[in-house]
């Protein structure tokens, strides 16, 4: 067989390939990839050191993110009346606010929203169940190690403790040890929690009670959550069926690249963590960035919050100081939509909060806050259900 | 990721991905794996395409197609599909047909590399330098394994090369 004749015989075999229809769909995988390798890169940044809290999924009307019959709802808050606030410049033709640091945020009034005003997860008389039912939040304590409880709170405000015996350190490819629980772990439907282990992943059921462990067949798990559409776990590279444990390679690879910000404004690193979309398809999510100038030089480290529609228009940014050291960095993180506000999570060393920013407005409340168990001093790790307003 | 972005990589996509399927599919010999080898490979491209657009995205793709079917044959252990690979959709022509079904399956004998160097170098027509950068591995190695691969067409698949009239020769 001559080397001429397998060339005929390749290309014999290769023109009866009939043309696929990828292309756009490679995109649209694209997108999702890069989102969610952002987000994960930003968890194993952040580590154990930093508070996290974050959200469980996008959720949006394109189809990406949750199913609608999934997210948990609740009514649309109705704000305090505020006065509308002059945007403190205008940067893409969109609003630009600087909010409130930390020690203004305490003094913030509240809006009123689906969530509690307050989450007690100090409570002495947390009930400890393993049938919690379906989730809004799950909590840890960053620095938990090893991770024996998870603090849920419920549709009613309520919280309760889910036991996790026999859980093992995690470790990143660095060897640092990271939490099993991380901004994606509990399920777009509050319904599932995964916890990250060596090789393995233990997903739980918050309703039946069940507890199911899956080895990962060798595949790195130290960052573990949900897909957006809550149906299979994400590790770190490949994907886990949590009904049948296979695992379905994905070995994306890594080219090394960090994916500049979907977003119209200036922020120089990308998002950090999953953005929530609203029913017209205004994507909000949370991005450090370098200072901006028009925005004042108090920024020294600013956190922004994002918010990108088709026009400049539907867009706005909300600057959040940090210029002050100690803090838990990055501050925030978008948790969901409630009609024009945007609800994202806010805290320090020691404070934990929700707050609502009204992106038509400008104005910034507060929505709930969480009294936190004295040993929580390095900070929160927290995953929320998709939620909608 | 820029705006336009997606419209230039999905026009570029949608005229090269018919290519590049024909060689993913030599690569696997298995249509459905080959479509998903492609659609991966074109994820990667759309990943990193800002700076792919300027310069040579098909040669990339054609790597990621190369050494991603090495790894995934890897991940699955080194096992070796002995039976006969479901084929494209085929043609009225029946001589055709079979002859395409016994290369097919002739390169089924092949270890996974070096079915790929085969396709590389006599397919994509590359070099030996340009199929060792490829595949990521030595000039030497793809000399060698071009030899191995023919021999092993030759003495494994005794009915490609009755078919072709080769027997005796």
């Amino acid at each position: 067989m001559t080397e001429q004749r397998v060339r005929e015989l390749l290309g014999e075999v290769a023109d009866a390939v009939p043309p696929p229809d990828v292309a756009e769909r490679a995109w649209r995988r694209s997108v999702r990839v890069r989102r969610r390798r952002v987000a994960g890169a930003a968890v194993l940044a952040v580590g154990a050191v930093v508070a996290a809290v974050g959200v469980a999924g996008v959720i949006g009307d394109s189809g990406v993110g949750a199913r609608r019959d999934d997210r948990i709802a609740g009514p649309v808050p109705v704000p305090e009346a505020a006065q509308p606030r002059e945007p403190d410049a205008r940067i893409a033709g969109a609003p630009a606010w600087v909010g409130p640091t930390i020690e203004e945020e305490a003094r913030l009034p509240y809006a009123g929203s689906m969530l509690p005003a307050s989450i007690d997860l100090a409570a002495a008389d947390i009930e400890t169940t393993e049938t919690p039912g379906r989730a809004v939040a799950a909590f840890a304590a960053s620095g938990s190690d090893p991770l024996k409880s998870v603090l849920l709170l419920g549709h009613d405000g309520q919280v309760s403790r889910l036991p996790t015996p026999g859980l093992e350190p995690v470790f990143n490819d660095e060897g640092d040890d990271v939490l099993p629980l991380n901004i994606s772990s509990l399920s777009p439907d509050g319904k599932r929690l995964v916890l990250a282990q060596d090789h393995a992943v233990v997903v739980y059921d918050l309703v039946s009670g069940s507890r199911v462990p899956w080895s990962t067949n060798g595949s790195d798990s130290y960052y573990v959550g949900w897909t957006e559409d809550g149906e299979q776990v994400q590790l770190v590279k490949d994907l886990l069926d949590p009904e049948s444990g296979r695992v379905t390679p994905v070995d994306l690879g890594d080219d090394g690249s960090d994916p500049p910000p979907d977003t119209r404004f200036p922020v120089e690193s990308p998002q950090i963590w999953p953005e929530r979309t609203d029913a017209g398809g205004r994507e909000a999510q949370s991005a450090l960035g370098q200072p901006i100038p028009r925005l004042g030089d108090t920024l020294s480290e600013p956190v922004y919050i994002t918010v990108d529609g088709d026009r400049p228009a539907q867009s706005a940014l909300l600057a959040l100081p940090t210029v002050d050291a100690g803090h838990v960095t990055p501050r925030s993180r978008v948790v969901a939509w409630f009609g024009d506000v945007v609800a994202f999570q806010s805290q320090d060393h020691g404070s934990y909060r929700v707050l609502s920013w009204d992106t038509e407005t400008g104005a910034v409340r507060r929505l709930s806050e969480a009294e936190l168990p004295s040993d929580w001093d390095d900070g929160v790790t927290a995953s929320w259900a998709a939620i909608s307003g | 990721m820029v705006k336009g972005d997606e419209a230039s990589f999905t026009a570029w996509a949608a005229a090269r991905q018919h290519a590049l399927m024909r060689t993913a599919f030599l690569l696997t010999g298995d249509w459905q794996r080959a479509e998903d080898l492609l659609q991966d490979a074109l994820t990667k491209v759309a990943l990193r395409w800002s700076r792919l657009v300027d310069g040579q995205p098909e040669a990339y793709a054609r790597t990621i197609l190369a050494r991603d079917n090495v790894s995934w044959w890897r991940r699955r252990g080194r096992e070796v599909v002995v039976e006969a690979p479901p084929e494209p959709p085929a043609t009225n022509d029946t001589v055709a047909s079979e002859r395409r079904m016994l290369v097919t399956d002739a390169l089924n004998h092949l270890t996974v590399k070096q079915r790929a160097i085969l396709v590389l170098r006599f397919y994509e027509d590359l070099s030996v330098p340009q199929t060792a950068q490829t595949l990521g591995i030595s000039e030497g190695t793809v000399k060698s394994q071009t030899h191995a691969a023919l021999a092993r067409l030759r003495a494994q698949a005794p009915e490609l090369a009755e078919l072709l009239g080769e027997v005796g020769r």
